[in-house]
């Protein structure tokens, strides 16, 4: 299925559904989670992030009907700030949902009402799903469910998305608020409500929204008032414009301050009101010593160090395990079971040898050089994810970004591209400026991602020591700041504005880490496989009718000649393009066919030197065609050009500078 | 009675009411609001990141990070003032 982009509903996308319910929430109150566990229940077809807009959707059984689920990006209000944020807006305005389940944090309610009354003054049919339910519970806040539903005149279900509480009934509840006519149960203030009721007869019918939700978002100005009026000829846009402005000027008056400002004040004041008369017990928040501890230099950086530093250990110790035993399980039994029919049926010729190359070689290597260490690495990506540290670090490593022209939203997309480049750079999209989007999409690119993380400590911490993989980052980790800061002086402009809320920590969930870990894995197993298959029974055709010299021969002088390394070993990297860990892969392949099984005899083809030295190019140049890709999308193909070009140029001169330095100590 | 200020000009564990927020920008202005940084509005400065760093501010909406930058443009009187 393709990806939704502003123009095609959910609808016109090839899935006939009977109903389209659409998933809406503030940042962070588990939006993610609450879809993930309704999609993984009964998932017929599942989307992911879409690559023009960040709005996925999956279809699901409920009740005999089938639902397509749209999960929305994180919104506060309906105002457009970014592409993300437009990419939600859209999605509720311009093509609206059968029904919204909006996802609510119990433990700050009066905020997250805010955008339920918006939702509502939509005219959307709305459930509230109030999750953190349990979270709440905890910090002694306690609600009187009836009491809020009666406020707010839709169902309210409590839930605990990391558990799965409430969630079909929520759904459920969805399914039923289709039908039932919808009764707008709260106003504001009287001066509000005249202006909006002169306007709204006037607008009704005439407008795809309903009159009073599109009166609403006009007043409160930004780029959601343009889709109001989207269809209107010239002069009739002419007489409303003009309406108006008299009205915001009247709202003006009254308030003393913007009729934008004068409509969220009312909302607040009315969500406040709700919020505190459904709240039986406020409960009372302990955790900003946490954030303190996470924030202050003096604490903040020894932590991220110590955090740093149990990844990097977690790696070391945690993928370098499963590597050998997975290595050792392989050469006992998977690579005689497979070598025997092999043989068998092509018996002991060129052919046979080829495609041992991929069936033996190759797969021994994915299994023991990629996986390991991509698993290990998003366990302990998903625990950090889980405990909402980044959201802290990113205060702490603010001025930092800064000085490379980011803001500390920046901080999202590049921590993502350690895992992956390819979502880092669709999450580009949550960035202000197209500044900042550029900054970060060439920084992301440098940034080595699970695969070339597996080949870093694979071939280097794994065969040479873990202070060399410890080097190798701190190497890679100048260069980055070298480029970022390089690329705030030479781009005009400055650092757009940090504004963000800090959560607070929690406790992971191992089923939501395991689950995430495993959605992200998955990609690797199923898309790497064939990929490394076909490179590997490739090198071994070479490499078996002697071709391979003809192959290598135009690289020789840049790979031998200027790098150091055997040509053979540039052959890898140019395979790379195609996935990054495929050039460990390779190698360990042709290691083992040329001396053996074990990926110690690495270090009978290449030594020390040599080894760092092509971690380190297959670390920086150009990360990989998928890559290559999505950035193109995102940034322009002339920029990705640009710096897929300048990362060749960057890997081949350091790696030359990095071996000639090597070789004096 | 205290002066007028911004908001970054208040220490750790200082509170204020919000005067004055940037109206110029719609985008930005709707964003604030809805995060409840609108005039009138009590907060709380949580923590000051040294160094040119963010503040960590408390609002009723829930606790925000603000670079030193936009909290400049957020006008504010100390507690004790606005109360009074």
């Amino acid at each position: 299925m393709k990806a939704l982009t502003c123009h095609e509903g959910p609808r016109r996308r090839g899935a006939r559904t009977d109903l389209v319910v659409a998933l809406a929430g503030n940042p962070n109150v588990g939006k993610s989670t609450v879809f993930n566990r309704l999609t993984g229940l009964e998932v017929l077809t599942t989307n992911h992030p879409g690559t023009t807009i960040d709005v996925t959707t999956a279809v699901a059984r409920v009740a005999g009907r089938t639902i397509t689920l749209v999960d929305l990006p994180g919104i506060y209000c309906l105002t457009c700030a970014s592409e993300d944020q437009c990419a939600a807006r859209a999605a509720l305005l311009e093509h609206p949902p059968d029904a919204v389940v909006a996802i609510l944090d119990a433990t700050n309610l009066a905020r997250n009402l805010y955008l339920v009354l918006q939702l509502l003054d939509l005219g959307l049919p709305v459930v509230v799903a109030l999750n953190l339910a349990d979270a709440a519970e905890r910090a002694g806040i306690r609600i009187d469910v009836p009491q809020l539903e009666e406020r707010l005149g839709v169902p309210v279900i409590p839930t605990v998305a990391t558990r799965g509480e409430g969630l079909g009934a929520a759904l459920a509840a969805a399914v039923r608020a289709v039908e039932r006519p919808r009764v707008r149960g709260h106003r504001y203030g009287p001066a509000l409500e005249d202006e909006i009721t002169q306007l709204a007869a006037r607008l009704d019918g005439q407008s795809p929204l309903p009159g009073r939700g599109a009166v609403l978002l006009m007043l409160e100005g930004g780029a959601a008032a343009e889709t109001v009026l989207a269809g209107f000829d010239a002069a009739a846009l002419e007489v409303w414009r003009e309406d108006l402005r008299a009205a915001a000027e009247r709202l003006a008056q009254r308030y003393g301050e913007p009729a934008a400002l004068a409509v969220a004040r009312e909302r607040h004041a009315l969500a406040d009101r709700i919020a505190k008369k459904a709240t039986l017990s406020r409960g009372e928040f302990t955790g900003r010593w946490a954030w303190r501890l996470a924030t202050r230099p003096a604490t903040g950086i020894p932590l991220l160090l110590v955090t740093l530093a149990a990844l990097f250990a977690g790696l070391f110790w945690g993928g370098g395990l499963l590597a050998r035993g997975v290595d050792a399980t392989w050469a006992r039994y998977a690579s005689p079971l497979i070598r025997a029919p092999v043989l068998y049926l092509f018996g002991p010729g060129g052919l046979a040898r080829t495609l041992l190359w991929g069936l033996d070689a190759g797969l021994n290597a994915v299994l023991s050089v990629g996986i390991p260490y991509v698993l290990t690495f998003y366990l302990l990506l998903g625990v950090l994810e889980d405990t909402g540290y980044l959201n802290a670090a990113t205060v702490l490593l603010d001025r930092v970004l800064r000085g490379m022209g980011l803001s500390g939203r920046a901080a999202v997309p590049l921590v993502a591209g350690a895992g992956c480049n390819v979502p880092a750079i669709i999450g580009l999209r949550a960035l202000r400026t197209e500044r900042e989007r550029l900054i970060a999409g060439t920084l992301i690119t440098l940034v080595p991602c699970s695969a070339r993380t597996a080949v870093i400590f694979g071939a280097v911490a794994y065969l040479i020591g873990w202070p060399w993989a410890l080097l190798l980052y701190a190497i890679v980790t100048v260069v980055i700041l070298a480029a970022g800061w390089g690329l705030n002086r030479v781009i005009p402009g400055s650092a757009a504005d940090l504004l963000m809320e800090i959560f607070p920590f929690r406790v992971p969930t191992p089923r939501t880490v395991l689950r995430k870990t495993w959605v992200r894995v998955r990609e690797f197993v199923f898309v790497a496989v064939p990929i490394v298959l076909a490179g590997s029974v490739i090198l071994g055709g070479l490499y078996e009718t002697g071709l391979i010299q003809a192959a290598v021969r135009p690289l020789a002088p840049v790979v031998e000649g200027w790098l150091g390394l055997p040509a053979v070993a540039g052959l890898t990297l140019v395979f790379a393009f195609l996935r990054k860990e495929l050039a460990l892969q390779l190698l360990v392949a042709l290691a083992v066919v040329q001396f053996g099984r074990g990926a110690e005899n690495l270090l009978s083809f290449m030594n020390r030197d040599q080894l760092f030295t092509y971690a380190l190019v297959n670390t920086l140049y150009v990360p990989c065609i998928a890559t290559a890709a999505v950035l193109a999308r995102a940034l322009g193909r002339r920029r990705a050009v640009l710096i897929s070009l300048g990362t060749v140029a960057l890997a081949v001169f350091l790696g030359g500078l990095t071996i000639r330095l090597l070789r004096l100590f | 009675m205290p002066e007028p200020s911004s908001l970054a000009l208040m220490p750790a564990g200082a509170r204020a009411t919000i005067t004055a927020v940037p109206v110029e920008d719609a985008t930005l202005a709707g964003e604030l609001a809805a995060l409840r940084l609108l005039p009138g509005e009590r907060v709380e400065v949580v923590e000051v990141i040294p160094f040119g760093g963010p503040l960590l501010v408390q609002t009723a909406g829930g606790v925000y990070a603000l670079s030193r930058r936009l909290a400049g443009r957020i006008a504010v009187v100390p507690a004790g003032a606005a109360e009074e």
